[in-house]
């Protein structure tokens, strides 16, 4: 099961694209577009910084896991490059890990300079900002933040190959994760304000109990109030548990995918 | 034992919305390969491509058997000693020749002390060495091709699949291409190639195979194709002493009375041609139905 | 590069244009309601971003103030259903993300002013800071709400209980110590009043603060021994007294005390209870260092 090859080809390849470091600039822009922003509001405006930016953090990196796992595949697909790969002692299983991991490594990697700059902006914003009782700043949490973003990242990922393999065309792969995506953030609140109505059916109300429960979580990764207020605790259990459950709905969604591979003409 | 036999293979394609239309690609191809270079030629269309990807495993077969080193084709293990080429083929831009090789070496575990050694020898081969750093996005659709054949040799196969190895290519890339293949069947390694430039399987191959509309309509030796399809002769010849030539169309039958009777003291031969058919008129006649 | 200059040229041209049409287009002043958002509805459609979504409901919040206070549309001032609808906005607000303190200090702060005749409305930004109360711990949100209580709602007592919440807290400025007891004795519970000081006494270490607070307690103590004693009064005589010196005939009291302030203690016939000319406060005349 030597997944190790292509794992390093699709990171070589998907940190060189121009895409990456465009990704990082607009980065950059954001939080620029946060401080003006946050200018505003009367009162901290550190905090309202803080929600901006990390927010845009939020969804860039979705949005960046998204197309570069799709469009590796699909570029590999469509350019027929698989047949290059398929041709060499390599199982369908291995190569989809493979690229499965490759794009955890650039992920990683984009990760890792996002937390730098993402520090280093929030707390340029915060010397800038001159506001009387400063709002307190704690970077480890900034990393945490990171961290949850890395299995976020996972997930969708994994769901990215799941449409890849799926669809035969890659924009309609990468919308479909996208609002794969903003549906699973949606569902804690959906499932909140449902459940407590008094105008749900109670069979819909079961519907979306059970929607609930099969769907992926994304909101589970959304940490920011942890990171913008002090006061709010994270049990560190939390991140054990949201680690093993990424794991194992990971595993499952690459199952699936390896099966639909496994059987299709490529 | 046969490198590759293909036993009635058959694959259909479905069209429709629902899939209820059905057409058939190949229609029971039945192949055996030995150790020899084996020509698969026919028109555009005619089936050479999926054929190729069935033995590689990319597509399924709705029916048939493929057997590759006497092992199922979809073993895993049996890729360790083949080569493949597609046509068109292609590999991402962003990276550098040597990052393609290496990850070729890193899949088939080539150690990285022999790795300097064995891309030396194989660049120099096809006429690469020193492009090998740059990326692959500057590099002509002829060096791809010729980075992609190095690629295919890393692992020392035993068998070799192209598909269309020759087209994208100028003449001289042509031609090394034709010696590395005569030189690997010296070797005692396999080559099953498609293509459609005819003059170069005439050249290259042992044994061509012609397949039309999904079904083989011959296979055969090219010599034995060539020479069944002998129509006649043209004998050059001069007095002796002179330099002018004479030339003599004469039918098959009547060479060797004509050159019995020629007195050997007064005239010296120059050459015999056999008047034949080229392979592609057969190939031309067969797609157009009936025997050549 | 001449295509470039020429494009250029026209993208200036066009700029005339718009503002010509601009300044034509035409404009309903309408009323501009205020609008009012609904949370399930932000939720819904924005997932995941509430502290966005109240942030900039603040900021444009902070807009319609800033326009309000600097009269920047003509005549156009906040109506009583804006402000209902302003509160109803910053209760979706602290719903979004509970954590975001200026919020709390806006409605505590400005928006109760406003208010100040609406008790119901002053209800509202009440049970808003209380709410607030349990996500931050900060002195000022039950300081507003006990300032709302004491100051525009009148009820001391209740006034005087958040302050002691705030006077606890961190941060929280030292005369709200000093506040409580004269809320407690303002509204007549004396006992209280000189509990709150004892306690304070007890715990304080500043020497300024101490002698205030020394001074205070004996006042307190005057004050609930001299209205013990007027009760006393009352229930033998059932009316009110005339003076403190008739207390003093009638054997209620020995002698009628010094206001460490330097006020006078006296009857307050209206309310009929003893309160004292200085109001706790220090008359010219008298200094803390004067004991």
């Amino acid at each position: 099961m030597n997944f190790w090859p292509v794992a390093k080809l699709t990171f070589t390849e998907s940190v060189k694209e121009r895409f990456f470091l465009g990704m990082l600039f607009i980065e950059v822009i954001l939080i620029f577009f946060s401080y003006y922003l946050s200018e505003l509001a009367a009162g901290d405006t550190v905090k309202v910084a803080m929600d901006f930016t990390l927010t845009f953090y939020f969804f860039l990196t979705a949005l960046f896991i998204v197309m570069v796992t799709v469009s590796t595949i699909f570029r590999d697909i469509s350019e027929k490059f698989i047949y290059l790969v398929l041709s060499k002692p390599i199982k369908r299983e291995t190569y989809l890990l493979g690229k499965f991991m490759g794009s955890l490594m650039t992920l990683t990697f984009f990760l890792l300079v996002s937390f730098f700059i993402v520090s280093i902006g929030i707390l340029g914003i915060s010397h800038f900002s001159h506001l009387v009782v400063p709002h307190v700043i704690l970077v480890e949490r900034i990393f945490v933040l990171t961290i949850t973003l890395f299995f976020m990242g996972m997930l969708l990922s994994s769901f990215s190959i799941l449409f890849s393999v799926f669809f035969t065309s890659q924009t309609l792969a990468t919308v479909v994760a996208i609002l794969f995506f903003l549906s699973g953030l949606e569902l804690s609140s959906v499932k909140e304000i449902a459940l407590s109505s008094k105008y749900v059916s109670s069979l819909n109300k079961l519907l979306i109990k059970i929607f609930y429960y099969v769907f992926p979580n994304f909101s589970l990764y959304d940490i920011k109030s942890y990171v913008v207020h002090v006061q709010v605790i994270l049990p560190p259990i939390y991140l054990i548990l949201i680690f093993f459950y990424t794991l194992i709905y990971t595993a499952a969604v690459i199952f699936i995918s390896n099966w639909l591979f496994s059987r299709r003409d490529l | 034992m046969d490198v590759l036999s293909i036993r009635n293979l058959k694959k259909r394609y479905k069209k429709g919305i629902f899939k209820k239309e059905e057409k058939y690609i190949l229609k029971g191809i039945n192949l055996k390969v030995k150790r020899e270079i084996f020509g698969f030629i026919g028109p555009n269309g005619a089936g050479k491509t999926t054929t190729i990807k069935a033995v590689m495993g990319f597509i399924y077969p709705d029916s048939g058997e493929i057997k590759i080193f006497g092992k199922e084709n979809t073993d895993v293990s049996v890729k360790k000693k083949l080569g493949f080429l597609p046509e068109r083929a292609y590999i991402p831009f962003s990276i550098s020749g040597k990052e393609y090789l290496d990850f070729c070496a890193d899949v088939y575990e080539i150690p990285y002390y022999e790795r300097r050694r064995k891309y030396s020898k194989l660049l120099q081969m096809v006429d690469l060495l020193g492009a090998e750093e740059r990326k692959i996005g500057s590099y002509s659709k002829g060096m791809v091709q010729r980075l992609l054949f190095a690629a295919t040799l890393l692992n020392d196969p035993e068998l070799l699949i192209l598909d269309e190895p020759m087209s994208g290519l100028d003449p001289v890339g042509r031609s090394i291409i034709a010696s590395i293949l005569k030189e690997l069947k010296e070797k005692g390694k396999t080559v099953f190639y498609s293509s459609h430039i005819i003059q170069d399987v005439e050249r290259l191959s042992d044994r061509v195979a012609i397949i039309v509309n999904g079904e083989i309509k011959l296979v055969d030796s090219v010599s034995s194709l060539i020479s069944k399809f002998i129509s006649g002769y043209t004998v050059v010849y001069r007095r002796i002493g002179e330099a002018s030539l004479i030339s003599k169309e004469l039918k098959r039958e009547e060479l060797s009375k004509f050159l019995n009777s020629l007195n050997k003291e007064v005239y010296e031969i120059v050459r015999v041609e056999p008047k034949s058919l080229s392979l592609e008129d057969i190939l031309v006649s067969f797609i157009k139905g009936g025997e050549g | 590069m001449r295509n470039l200059l020429f494009s250029l040229f026209l993208i200036l041209l066009s700029y005339p244009l718009m503002e010509k049409a601009m300044s034509l287009k035409p404009r309903v002043e309408g009323t501009s309601k205020i609008y009012s958002y609904s949370y399930e509805r932000l939720v819904l459609t924005f997932p995941t971003l509430k502290s966005v979504i109240s942030d900039v409901l603040y900021i444009q919040l902070c807009y319609l103030t800033g326009n309000d206070v600097f009269n920047q549309w003509k005549e156009r001032h906040f109506t009583e259903e804006d402000y209902r609808t302003i509160l109803h906005n910053v209760k979706v607000m602290t719903k979004l993300d509970p954590y975001y303190f200026d919020l709390y200090y806006f409605v505590g702060s400005y928006f109760s002013w406003k208010m100040k005749d609406k008790d119901e409305l002053l209800q509202e930004v009440n049970s808003i800071l209380e709410r607030g109360m349990k996500y931050i711990d900060d002195w000022r949100l039950p300081f507003f709400i006990g300032f709302n209580y004491f100051y525009f709602l009148g009820d001391k007592v209740k006034g005087a209980q958040y302050l002691k919440k705030a006077s606890d807290m961190e941060g929280a400025p030292y005369y709200l110590k000093l506040l409580i007891p004269r809320l407690y004795a303002q509204s007549g519970k004396y006992q209280l009043a000189v509990i709150e000081t004892a306690q304070e006494l007890k715990r304080v270490k500043n020497e300024v603060l101490k002698k205030q607070l020394e001074r205070r307690l004996k006042v307190l103590i005057y004050l609930r021994d001299l209205n013990f004693a007027l009760e006393r009064f009352r229930k033998v005589y059932r009316r009110c007294p005339n003076s403190l010196d008739e207390l003093v005939d009638k054997g209620f009291i020995s002698k009628v005390p010094e206001d460490p302030y330097g006020g006078k203690f006296y009857v307050d016939r209206q309310k009929c209870t003893v309160w004292t000319t200085s109001n706790l406060r220090p008359v010219k005349s008298s200094t803390p260092s004067s004991q």
